[in-house]
């Protein structure tokens, strides 16, 4: 029985290296009678022979837009986020967004974008800050991490909204991390020398 | 009872797509997007691949250059280790080059100097490289169409013509009226012209025994005459201290508005005509797998 199931996978992988190999070939060929496809659509032929290459689909996307059609743009930019479920393509999206003025579109991306973020949340934090006027509706519909609310705090203190900060180091503190500490005095301590 | 409930629920999701609606037109201020294959700085957080411009943004690049597309149509690339601040209608360069691709109701700012594109006989755009070298010196390659250079107070300083390059430096501001220009001296009407070799600005130049080097090429040194307006319709005019003629061959610059010009040698990085600038050939934008890495140059 075993053996069975060992020679249907393997059966099955056979199968799908050489559907893949027949496609490469194709899209091989038809770059070698049309040389010109290459030279003049790069994006495309790439995601002809890699279906799953994310920054491909991101480029066309872009390139869409450019061109002001918007719905092949969307389109390749959620196959983006098919393929791709990292943060680049979600960010991508946010962007893409944003430009429109989708808000729903954009705070839906925005919490995925924030979910994958591994890096400075900044960028994010201040375009959803151009949406959102309430700071604490800005942390909630992110997510509200304590990594997302601090680096919020920082770009609130950072636009001289010591107000705003505080609404958002009220939700940081809710955490109860002895490490933000240091940051929520030093919040209490600009707000005293500003009063 | 049923009819009521449908009624509510009618006037509830209403209220809410209205409220929907009112929160899509919020983004007035967004003026285009800018793609780059690698990280770069926008208002002084670090982005990933892509990301909007809003006006007044500031984009800085390090080894990898980025493309900015705005909504009004103009394309343009900053260059690596360049920085510049963008609006709707110009961009401010601080730092590095920028390559012009296509413009549209833009021009460029650096060192105080104000470059927009010429106009072109058939329609289009001008293409071509600006970049500063050093903290005084702003350089000007025309690829397509030509490039009209400005000085602080709205004086043409030069007309860069296409498949040229002009290396500008602004004077002090004691030497704002210093002008030093080289061409053959013409007669029209009574008026004297020149226009310069180095910078093709014409001006209307006044002084004593000019009538003598009418068709010769001389150098004229002198000051700009703010006050007066030139009846030949040349966009200034000149008041000869010294008329000189000289070698026809000569090696010359130009000191037009205050602004020393001088010829650029072109460069390999200037882009032949017919291919356009700068848009990210090799791999498309994005780094699909991994942390970012902060480019050298970038401190967070």
């Amino acid at each position: 029985m075993g053996s069975v199931f060992e020679r249907a996978v393997l059966l099955l992988l056979f199968g799908f290296a050489l559907c893949l190999t027949i496609k490469l070939a194709v899209a091989e060929a038809r770059l070698r009678l049309n040389p010109e496809l290459a030279s003049a659509n790069q994006p495309r032929v790439a995601v002809t022979l890699n279906p799953r290459l994310a920054i491909a689909w991101i480029q066309l996307g872009l390139d869409s837009e450019a061109e002001g059609n918007l719905a092949e743009a969307e389109i390749d930019l959620l196959q983006a986020a098919r393929v791709d479920r990292q943060y680049i393509p979600a960010w991508t999206l946010v962007n893409f967004y944003f430009r429109r003025g989708d808000s729903a579109n954009f705070w839906a991306w925005a919490r995925k974008s924030a979910a994958r973020t591994f890096d400075d949340y900044r960028p994010l934090l201040r375009l959803a800050d151009v949406l959102e006027p309430l700071p604490r509706e800005v942390a909630t519909r992110l997510g509200g991490s304590p990594p997302l609310l601090r680096a919020y705090m920082d770009v609130l203190i950072g636009a001289g909204r010591l107000d705003d900060a505080q609404e958002i180091a009220a939700l940081l503190a809710s955490h109860h991390d002895p490490s933000d500490a240091a940051r929520l005095v030093d919040l209490a301590d600009r707000r005293r020398l500003v009063k | 009872m049923k009819i009521s409930k449908v009624l509510i629920v009618f006037v509830v999701w209403q209220l809410m797509t209205t409220v929907g609606i009112a929160a899509t037109r919020v983004t007035g201020n967004v003026i285009g997007r800018v793609v780059s294959a690698a990280a770069f700085r926008l208002n002084g957080d670090t982005v990933i691949s892509n990301g909007t411009l809003l006006d007044g943004a500031v984009m800085e690049t390090a080894r990898t250059a980025s493309s900015v597309q705005l909504s009004s149509g103009t394309r343009l690339s900053l260059s690596p280790a360049s920085r510049a601040k963008v609006y709707g209608d110009r961009m401010i360069l601080e730092k590095g080059e920028t390559r012009i691709e296509y413009v549209v109701g833009f021009h460029l700012e650096a060192l105080g100097l104000v470059i927009r594109p010429g106009v072109r006989p058939g329609g289009g755009s001008s293409s071509g490289r600006i970049g500063l070298e050093g903290d005084t010196r702003l350089r000007v390659a025309a690829v397509t169409g030509s490039f009209l250079v400005w000085n602080a107070r709205g004086v043409l300083v030069a007309n860069v013509a296409p498949g040229s390059a002009l290396a500008f430096e602004p004077q002090p501001a004691a030497a704002a009226a210093a002008t030093k220009i080289t061409g053959t001296l013409t007669e029209q009407h009574g008026h004297f012209m020149l226009t310069d070799r180095v910078t093709r600005v014409t001006v209307e130049v006044t002084g004593q025994r000019l009538g003598a080097y009418v068709g010769q090429v001389v150098g004229v040194t002198g000051a700009m005459n703010v006050a007066a307006k030139s009846v030949a319709n040349a966009p200034q005019v000149i008041a000869a201290s010294q008329v000189q003629s000289i070698d026809n061959g000569a090696s010359v610059a130009a000191v037009v508005g205050g602004v020393s010009a001088v010829e650029s040698r072109a460069q390999p990085q200037d882009v032949p005509p017919g291919l356009p600038p700068d848009r990210p050939k090799g791999p498309p934008p994005g780094r699909p797998k991994g942390p970012p890495e902060t480019p050298p140059g970038l401190s967070r």
